[in-house]
């Protein structure tokens, strides 16, 4: 039998293809994509909709970002939302009470209709001097003036329904002064929905 | 703390039950409806793409998204659908729209998506983030003691009644035929098409199950509607409603057929129409336009989040070059422009000097190609040149009026 002279190459050999499996398998894990990568991969693509499995875990693709205003931002912002609030009730009642005079049986009485606008008027007008009297924070003056503006027109349009309805026409100044009342609300809460944009947008 | 993130395993349920509030439903008790309820709404649903907002672990604040690619005059871009926008009623006025807002537009432009759109429930909300309201939406109420035809109108293909399971495959190859010329219209998956021949029960609203037509011209479906009847009161005699569902043709033939199909009902008494065209052809083909009643609102918002993305996909209507400043508080569109065109080919580079100034809010409004720049400029909301202001709206004016046919 043939001897090798020299065995001593041989021996290296499986020691030799061992450390070439621990260097590939090092490279090839390496070169896989992350979690985060293999999530964005899953998600691309321009026209699937279709998450057929909506219970799959998603977690690989969440993003959390803290939701932090001002706190004297967030103090603004609740005000005005309680002003909003209160305004909205307002107007309830303003149609409530504008319903039952303008109903065709009617169950109210002229002195009773005018007392209850009356009165409702010069709590929209309170209101309309608390909301001028506000203190914007900073980057949101502009802004609450255009709420305030909206804020005194409410309460000019609520003196309007009470002089409508003391006036010697029929109904028509009226019910002018109530569209004009109505669309002072929704500039309110226009103004509102745009003072929280600039508030979140300078967060 | 209040988080904006996506949804997790196990929170296609409480983002659903989240939705209910706002929205004004329940979740069935009933647990087989339930989870058919669940089925259907996580058939097209993309977890990994909602921008929710959670506080202590709860959701108060929902925002979806739907991948589409979505039709512009002469091209497609990818678009992320905006849905499902609430905040719940305890946690207004804290910036939470904005913020989930601002992560989902985020995440549509670092994903890759062109722009943005949506189905607004308030025409006032989405204007500050961006969003152009690009596709009108018309109603469309026919009586039917008036439906004769124009003299000038295409004779009417004939129309074969199917059933839902043979009338599918014809009708997406209508579909998609279709909607590679209208700007505003997607591509349907297998899980959109399954919501659209849809007819559950509780979604008939007092009507019959849902009627299929087809219009089949030289061997090729050209056209195919889905209604259903619905019993209204009548003047002694059996009446009905005709309530078009959806109605696509692409011939004058087709248009004829399948608007005559369901004009010809013996009981019919109106054929209303929602989530029309303005531009559907219904007004040309009766004798009398005014005949067919139409109601329009906004449908389609579009929100442009790559500039030379969406209008370097487009064509424009002739030749030339026009500059413009677009403003975007939220960042992704803003900077000055120029856009040169020779009609199909269109470079959009980034400029200093501009003609025009513009909100991204109006620029998404344009892109679409159904909106008027000079109507825009008289109201004050593009700033620059009447000449210039002309040449704008007439390169971005297109043939064919935006139509979202679906809502989202």
């Amino acid at each position: 039998m043939a001897v090798n002279p020299d065995p001593r190459p041989g021996r290296w050999l499986l020691p030799l293809v061992i450390l070439g499996m621990v260097v590939f398998t090092y490279v090839f894990v390496q070169a896989l994509p992350g979690a985060d990568a293999e999530g964005d991969d899953l998600s691309s693509g321009t026209t699937t909709t279709t998450t057929t499995e909506p219970e799959s875990d998603t977690s690989t693709t969440t993003t959390t970002e803290a939701v932090v205003l001002d706190p004297s931002v967030q103090d603004y912002l609740n005000l005005v939302d309680s002003q909003e609030t209160a305004l909205t009730g307002y107007q309830t009642e303003m149609a409530t009470i504008n319903g039952q005079w303008d109903a065709e049986e009617r169950t109210v009485t002229y002195p009773d209709t005018e007392a209850a606008l009356t009165d409702l008027a010069g709590r929209v007008r309170t209101w309309a001097q608390d909301v001028a009297g506000v203190v914007a924070p900073l980057g949101l003056e502009g802004v609450h003036t255009v709420l305030s503006a909206a804020a005194a027109e409410s309460a000019n349009a609520a003196d309007a329904v009470v002089a409508g309805l003391q006036s010697s026409d029929t109904g028509e100044a009226r019910r002018a002064a109530l569209d004009s009342f109505d669309e002072a609300v929704r500039a309110f809460t226009a103004a509102a929905d745009e003072a929280e944009f600039q508030a979140s947008l300078s967060s | 703390m209040t988080e904006i993130r996506a949804l997790r395993t196990g929170e296609l349920e409480p983002f659903v039950d989240a939705l209910s509030g706002p929205f004004g439903f329940d979740l069935p008790e009933d647990e087989a409806d339930r989870t058919a309820l669940l089925e259907r709404i996580g058939k097209n649903f993309e977890p990994e793409r909602a921008r929710c907002a959670f506080e202590n672990g709860r959701i108060v604040g929902t925002l979806g998204v739907f991948s589409f690619t979505m039709t512009v005059p002469g091209g497609t871009v990818p678009v992320a659908g905006t849905t499902q926008v609430t905040v719940q009623a305890t946690h207004r006025r804290r910036g939470l729209l904005t913020q989930m807002m601002r992560a989902h537009l985020d995440e549509a432009r670092e994903r890759g998506d062109a722009a943005a759109a949506l189905w607004a429930s308030d025409s006032a909300i989405y204007g500050r983030f961006g969003y152009g309201m690009g596709a009108w939406n018309t109603e469309i109420e026919v009586d039917r003691r008036h439906v004769d035809l124009h003299r000038l109108a295409a004779p009417p293909a004939p129309v074969e009644l199917k059933d839902v399971d043979a009338i599918r495959d014809p009708a997406i190859e209508v579909y998609d035929r279709i909607r590679r010329h209208v700007p505003g219209m997607v591509a349907h998956s297998d899980g959109w098409w399954d919501r659209i021949f849809s007819d559950h029960s509780w979604s008939r609203d007092g009507g019959t199950r849902a009627r299929y037509a087809l219009v089949v011209e030289n061997g090729t479906p050209t056209g195919w509607t889905k209604y259903r009847l619905k019993d209204v009161e009548g003047d002694g005699h059996p009446a009905q409603d005709v309530i078009v569902i959806q109605l696509y043709a692409e011939t004058p033939g087709a248009w004829s057929g399948l608007w005559s199909h369901v004009m010809a009902h013996d009981f019919g008494h109106t054929i209303r129409a929602d989530l029309r065209a303005i531009d559907d052809p219904i007004h040309s083909l009766l004798h009398g336009m005014r005949r067919a009643k139409t109601k329009v609102s906004d449908g389609l918002w579009f929100r442009v989040l790559d500039v030379p993305g969406v209008l370097e996909a487009r064509t424009y209507s002739g030749t030339g070059a026009v500059s413009f400043t677009v403003h975007d508080p939220l960042g992704h569109a803003g900077g000055s422009y120029v856009l040169e065109t020779d009609g199909t080919s269109t470079t959009v580079q980034t400029g200093r000097d501009s003609e025009l100034s513009l909100d991204v809010e109006d620029l998404g409004a344009l892109s679409l190609g159904g909106r008027s720049a000079v109507q825009m400029a008289n109201a004050g909301r593009i700033s620059g040149s009447d000449e210039a202001v002309v040449r704008l709206d007439g390169l971005f004016r297109g043939s064919r009026a935006p139509w979202s046919p679906v809502i989202f």
